[in-house]
């Protein structure tokens, strides 16, 4: 028992003899540790500092004829959008403009339509043409984009004010309607006064009244009702106003085909009432604010999430797991790699420490580092940078520390493959590589292909970015999805690890 | 204190050992016995097998072919008692550049399992090695020899039973060599045994025991005395006379019974022999000397530099292996 003891404790000398030899040689290179440190830390604070969140605006060039019909309203449109616009003016030379756009003298040059009055009295629309030299595919979305909301902006301007016209003719229409209520209670009171001949004289002329409203109202309404984006209060006042004018047609008709001067009075008066309420409901149309009308709906969004991060706030944790995922791969990778070179692995061969021994008090070495580094820079991001901290520590701590212990997996595993110092290098620049274009660092996953996802989860890095993340930002718990799959990924590159170092040290 | 767990004295047993590395032979059918606590020399050229030999001892290789059993066992199969009771220093430097000299001791001892109480254990092997007023220097900061003597220092941190030094004294000055082979007597009176590789083949006199290497094979194992018998066929004497000496008189010379051969030095009154054994030899031959009325100048044992011993044996084996194809 004794003996066991004495085996088990000397297991543990030996284990331990790795943390404070690599951890003294580690710091006996301040350079090193300087680098280490503020290195990650200053990239972080330029990407913060230097980040512009709006793009500036493009310099563009319109090719349009002066006597264009649109010149004025595409000036007026490129004005209201100044941000992502920079007008150069115009000019009716096309080659000239899209040399000046070779030349790299403007971003974009639009044609616009030549004649885009009889195109669309032709029944088709009429094109306006954007020309860029982006090669980047994200800036040449952005500029696809910019084109079609300014075209949309340029459509919703011209519907506008097409209702503003709509607007002002039914003032016209408010006259005849005046006519209309007037000749209704002349022709009441006309029946009330046993005058059949002026009866109906003024149910004749609230005929005529009633058939110019038809037409006045109607055109204007005809054109207003078929607006795409007219508001269901407005469709609905429009409705009342057509429901109202044919019954009052048909009460009048009805009306018509007996005596006007027997009439019930009780009939004309209801057509009065009717009359009244259409003038009402037409002062409604009236005040509806044409931009309402052409643009019914707008967005707004609202994050629900406990903060909105800046740029930032977002990219730190994912800045921090890449950082110390590509400092500790590169650490273990070097570290088993440089025992060969100095002939250690030798001593270790030929000394009774086990492959079990070295490998635990090398990941304890690392993890230690990995951990101290990990504190420092989280200290430099949460008070220094600001970043927001919303979930719980030992959370944070938990996934700062599973995403190092897979890292030194792959670290050592990279160590235990490679035959010399550079080949160690260049494969944990594949590894960081591979993570900043796969682990969701630079894109969404769900923008990849679902075989290349399978890469991305066997990355730390992926795991790392969405828990701390979710951690720092939003205030939630571990995903034990999440955490299960990383510590997965962490125990099976161990064993991968310590199977290949217990090759290396076996007699040969 | 140095503990025998072993049934006999033979500490190591080889047999017919091979080795091949990449489809070459390192070493081939090596056959030989080192008992406990001797240095054991092992001899030869650069290239000859050497290291190959300590690593299939230490159990960094195991054998291609034939038997081999140190401690009592097979080194690929070494448990972990066995591997506490083995030093091996390595050809060449391999610590870390970048800790002291103590550090560096310090994670030996902790490889080897040591109390975490080892202060005073680390201090008489530095003192032992003369690095203690250096122990707060980087390993880096040394000299070639001060590396060699940390590297000894770390093989020997453990008090092991059975010592491997690869070419120790590779590269050292003499004075150096010369303190290093005193440090592994010392070893040797402790109780201890040493298998130590050298190219210096004077240094073969150091040793208790040599086994000669050449061209992967292990061609002779004797004592310092017994390698000179076997290149010479026996112990040198010089003979010089003031008269020359005549055919008769050397005739008379190979017809004496401990002589073995007898040639001619650079003048004609001087001869070289081969006898037996030169301490019974040289008496009868002044008796000789005065019975044929010469006035003998010197009849004194020659000692040949084991360089030429080795030579001779290496040219012996060449000879035999010609004779056989």
């Amino acid at each position: 028992m004794i003996e066991f003891f004495r085996s088990i404790f000397r297991s543990i000398i030996r284990t331990l003899a790795f943390p404070r030899k690599e951890i003294v040689e580690v710091l006996r290179q301040p350079r090193l540790v300087v680098t280490l440190i503020l290195g990650p830390f200053l990239i972080l604070l330029v990407v913060g500092l230097g980040y512009r969140s709006e793009r500036p605006p493009l310099r563009t060039l319109f090719v349009m004829a002066e006597d264009n019909s649109l010149k004025k309203s595409i000036e007026d449109i490129v004005k209201l959008n100044s941000m992502h616009l920079d007008y150069l003016g115009s000019t009716s030379d096309q080659a000239s403009a899209l040399q000046q756009l070779h030349r790299n003298e403007v971003d974009l040059v639009v044609i616009a339509p030549e004649r885009p009055d009889e195109t669309i009295q032709a029944n088709q629309q009429a094109t306006f043409t954007v020309y860029h030299r982006e090669i980047d595919p994200t800036q040449a979305a952005y500029v696809t984009y910019l084109a079609r909301a300014y075209v949309e902006e340029a459509n919703r301007e011209l519907l506008r004010s097409l209702t503003l016209q709509g607007q002002s003719g039914a003032s016209d229409v408010e006259i005849v309607l005046t006519e209309a209520r007037q000749a209704s209670g002349a022709w009441r009171e006309a029946v009330q006064r046993r005058d059949d001949s002026a009866a109906r004289q003024q149910h004749d002329k609230l005929q005529d009244s009633l058939g110019q409203l038809e037409v006045a109202l109607g055109t204007s309404l005809a054109m207003l009702g078929n607006l795409s984006g007219t508001p269901t209060t407005s469709r609905g006042n429009l409705e009342v106003l057509r429901t109202d004018l044919n019954d009052l047609r048909q009460n009048t008709e009805s009306a018509a085909a007996s005596d006007p001067g027997a009439i019930d009075v009780q009939k004309i008066s209801a057509i009065e009432a009717q009359l009244v309420e259409l003038e009402t409901t037409l002062e409604e149309f009236q005040q509806l604010d044409s931009q309402v009308l052409v643009s019914p709906f707008r967005s707004e969004a609202k994050s629900a999430a406990a903060v909105e991060p800046r740029f930032t706030d977002f990219f730190a944790p994912a800045v921090l797991i890449l950082l110390l995922q590509h400092l500790i791969v590169t650490f273990a990778a070097l570290s088993l790699v440089r025992d060969r070179r100095l002939g250690i692995v030798e001593v270790f061969r030929s000394s009774p420490v086990s492959s079990l021994e070295i490998l635990v008090g090398k990941y304890l070495s690392y993890l230690l580092l990995g951990g101290f580094l990990a504190a420092l820079l989280t200290f430099g991001l949460v008070y220094l940078l600001r970043v927001p901290m919303l979930g719980r520590w030992p959370d944070y701590i938990a996934t700062v520390t599973l995403v190092l212990f897979a890292a030194l997996g792959i670290g050592f595993v990279i160590s235990l493959l490679s035959q010399t110092d550079s080949q160690a290098v260049q494969y944990s620049m594949i590894i960081l590589l591979a993570s900043v274009f796969l682990s969701g660092f630079l894109m969404n996953l769900l923008l990849l292909q679902d075989w290349v996802r399978v890469i991305s989860w066997s990355l730390p890095a992926t795991y790392g970015i969405a828990l701390l993340q979710n951690v720092a930002l939003r205030g939630e718990a571990l995903n034990p999805l999440y955490l299960a799959g990383l510590g997965l990924l962490g125990v099976s590159l161990f064993l991968v690890a310590y199977l290949l170092l217990r090759k290396t040290l076996a007699a040969r | 204190m140095v503990t025998n767990t072993t049934s006999d004295h033979i500490i190591i047993k080889a047999n017919e050992l091979t080795k091949e590395l990449g489809g070459q032979v390192a070493v081939r059918d090596l056959t030989f016995e080192i008992p406990r606590g001797v240095v054991f020399g092992l001899i030869g050229p650069s290239g000859a097998g050497k290291t190959t030999t300590i690593r299939l001892l230490t159990g960094i290789y195991a054998p291609t072919a034939g038997e081999l059993t140190v401690l009592g066992r097979r080194p690929s199969f070494f448990t972990r008692r066995e591997r506490e009771r083995i030093g091996y220093m390595a050809q060449f430097f391999n610590l870390y550049p970048d800790l002291t000299v103590w550090e560096n001791l310090n994670f030996s001892a902790s490889l080897y399992g040591l109390s975490p109480r080892r202060g005073k254990r680390l201090n008489e092997l530095l003192e032992f090695v003369e690095l203690k007023e250096h122990k707060s220097k980087r390993a880096r900061e040394l000299s070639g020899g001060m590396q060699r003597r940390l590297n000894l220092a770390a093989t020997l941190v453990h008090e092991p039973d059975l010592i491997f030094l690869d070419e120790p004294t590779t590269g050292l000055d003499p004075i150096l060599r010369e303190k290093l082979w005193g440090a592994f007597r010392r070893l040797r009176d402790e109780g201890r045994t040493l298998l130590v590789t050298t190219q210096y083949m004077g240094e073969a006199v150091a040793c208790d025991l040599i086994g000669v290497l050449s061209d992967q094979r292990l061609i002779q194992v004797a004592t310092p005395q017994g390698l000179r018998h076997a290149a010479l066929g026996g112990d040198v004497i010089d003979l010089v006379a003031e008269e020359n000496l005549s055919y008769q008189q050397l005739q008379e010379l190979r017809l004496l019974p401990f002589v073995r051969h007898v040639a001619r030095l650079a003048g004609d009154n001087s001869v070289r022999l081969i006898v037996d054994e030169a301490g019974a030899a040289s008496p009868v031959l002044s008796e000789w000397g005065r019975a044929q009325q010469l006035t003998l100048k010197t009849v004194e044992e020659y000692v040949p530099p084991f360089d030429e011993v080795f030579v001779t044996l290496i040219k012996q084996q060449k000879q035999q292996e010609q004779k056989r194809d």
